[in-house]
C-alpha cells in the first residue's frame, strides 16, 4: 500500500518527500545510514535513475534496497538511457517487488554527466512514458500483451515551472496529467513569481493534479552557483547569489532562502506538500523541518 | 535544427533562462521556438490545439522510408496495440 497515494488522494494532509543519495560504494551500511536521516520526516523518497547523466546504483537496486530499510520508494525512469524495451523491463520488476510509486523523467542529457561520449538514447520521451504506464494500470504491455494482474502503479513526473515557455508549463502538466500522472514533483524554482503562476495555472485546469514544489538545502553561495552553471534547467537569480554571497554567515543565509521559498511554495493552489533536496548532508534537515512546522514519526536520537 | 534529445512531447525541464536550448546553448530550443510561433501566427484554432496533442512513441523502423509514402498509406499513423490513444474533446 503506497502511503504516498493514500495521503494524497484520501487526506489533506501535506505530503514530504526527499531525494535519495545515489548509491556508488558504500554497501547497504551507507543505505542504511541514509535512510535512518530520512525516515522519520518523509512519506515517501525518489529513487533515482542515474542523476545528472552520471552511472550509479540501478533504479530498481536502489528502490529495493530502499524498501529493506523502511522508505517507501518513488522509483524514477528517466528515458535517456532506456529504450522502451528496457523502460518497461524497470516498470514491470518494480511491479514485481512492490513498489507502486513510479515517475517518469525525460531526464538530462548526457552532455550533463560524466561520459558526454555515450549514446543518448530518447526513445521515448516523459509523457509517452507516463502513457505507456498507464496502460500497465489496465493490464497491456505497449506491444497489447496482457499483464495479471495488473500493476498498481501511482504514476508521477516532474516538471519545470521556472523554465520558458512559462504558459506552456501549465498546459505540458496538463498534458502530463492526462496521460496519467496524478503528482507531479517540481524542479527546483528560485523564482517564486514564476511558481505562483505555475500553481496558480495548473489548479484551474488540473485541479486533481497534485503538486510538490522542491527546495534544496545548500550550505553556500558556491553550493547556489553550482547548481546555476551545472545543473539543467535550474536559474539561480542574481539577488539571491549575491544575498548569499554577502552574508556573513553563508551556511545560515542559505538555509534562510530555502526556509523562505518552502513556505511561500505551500502557500500555493494545488500545493500538497514539498520535495526536499538535500545537499548539505548535515542535522540541519532535521531543523528544517522542524521549522516548518513537521514532527518526526519518531523521537531523534 | 533538431531538438538534441529527439522530444515528440517537449520542451523539456533542461531549457536554459532566456529559452536556450540545454544540449546545444547556441541555439535557441525549438520547442521554446515552436509554441512562440503556435502562439503569435494567426494559424487555424486547431493547428494551435494540435501543439498540446500526446505524440505517440515514433516508430524506428519508418527511418529511412519515405514520409509521402507513409502519409498516403496512412502508415504513419499506425501506433502500437497497446497505445493508448488519447480521446480529447477540446
Ligand atoms: S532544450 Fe529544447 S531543443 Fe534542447 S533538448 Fe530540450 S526540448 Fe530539445
Amino acid at each position: 500500500m503506497s502511503v504516498l497515494r493514500e495521503k494524497l488522494e484520501n487526506s489533506n494532509d501535506a505530503v514530504f518527500t526527499a531525494e535519495f543519495a545515489s548509491i556508488t560504494g558504500g554497501g547497504m551500511a551507507s543505505v542504511q545510514k541514509n535512510s535512518a536521516r530520512l525516515a522519520p520526516w518523509f512519506d515517501a523518497v525518489n529513487a533515482t535513475d542515474n542523476p545528472a547523466a552520471h552511472a550509479h546504483t540501478s533504479n530498481t537496486a536502489t528502490a529495493i534496497a530502499m524498501a529493506m530499510h523502511g522508505l517507501e520508494p518513488i522509483m524514477q525512469i528517466v528515458c535517456r538511457d532506456k529504450n522502451r524495451l528496457a523502460i518497461q523491463s524497470d516498470m514491470l520488476g518494480a511491479a514485481l517487488h512492490g513498489i507502486t510509486n513510479i515517475s517518469l523523467l525525460t531526464g538530462d542529457d548526457v552532455t550533463a554527466g560524466d561520459e558526454p561520449e555515450a549514446r543518448r538514447v530518447f526513445d521515448i520521451d516523459s509523457i509517452q512514458a507516463i502513457n505507456i504506464a498507464r496502460a500497465m494500470t489496465n493490464g497491456k504491455t505497449l506491444s497489447g500483451r496482457t499483464i495479471r494482474p495488473a500493476p498498481d502503479f501511482y504514476l508521477g513526473a516532474v516538471e519545470n515551472a521556472a523554465a520558458a515557455p512559462f504558459d506552456y508549463r501549465i498546459l505540458r502538466a496538463l498534458k502530463k496529467y492526462r496521460a496519467g500522472a496524478k503528482f507531479l514533483q517540481l524542479q527546483i524554482c528560485f523564482y517564486p513569481d514564476r511558481l505562483e503562476a505555475f500553481c496558480k495555472g495548473v489548479a484551474k485546469i488540473a485541479p486533481d493534479l497534485k503538486l510538490l514544489p522542491t527546495v534544496v538545502l545548500v550550505k553556500s553561495a558556491k553550493g547556489l552557483g553550482f547548481m546555476n552553471d551545472k545543473v539543467a534547467g535550474i536559474d539561480v537569480p542574481a539577488t539571491i547569489l549575491t544575498r548569499v554571497q554577502s552574508a556573513s554567515d553563508q551556511s545560515n543565509e542559505a538555509y534562510k532562502v530555502a526556509l523562505e521559498l518552502a513556505s511561500h511554495a505551500l502557500t500555493l493552489p494545488g500545493v500538497r506538500g514539498l520535495h526536499v533536496t538535500d545537499f548539505r548532508h548535515d542535522e540541519s534537515i532535521n531543523d528544517f523541518m522542524s521549522d516548518l512546522g513537521r514532527t518526526p514519526k519518531w523521537q531523534i536520537t | 535544427m533538431t531538438c538534441p534529445k529527439t522530444l515528440r512531447n517537449g520542451p523539456c525541464g533542461g531549457v536554459r533562462e532566456g529559452g536556450w536550448c540545454e544540449v546545444k546553448p547556441e541555439m535557441q530550443c525549438i520547442w521554446v521556438k515552436a509554441y512562440d510561433r503556435s502562439v503569435s501566427l494567426p494559424l487555424p484554432k486547431v493547428w494551435k490545439a494540435h501543439f498540446n496533442e500526446l505524440r505517440p512513441p515514433v516508430d524506428m523502423q519508418l527511418q529511412g522510408t519515405s514520409s509521402w509514402i507513409n502519409l498516403v498509406t496512412k502508415r504513419d499513423q499506425q501506433v502500437p496495440a497497446g497505445w493508448i490513444v488519447e480521446n480529447r474533446k477540446h
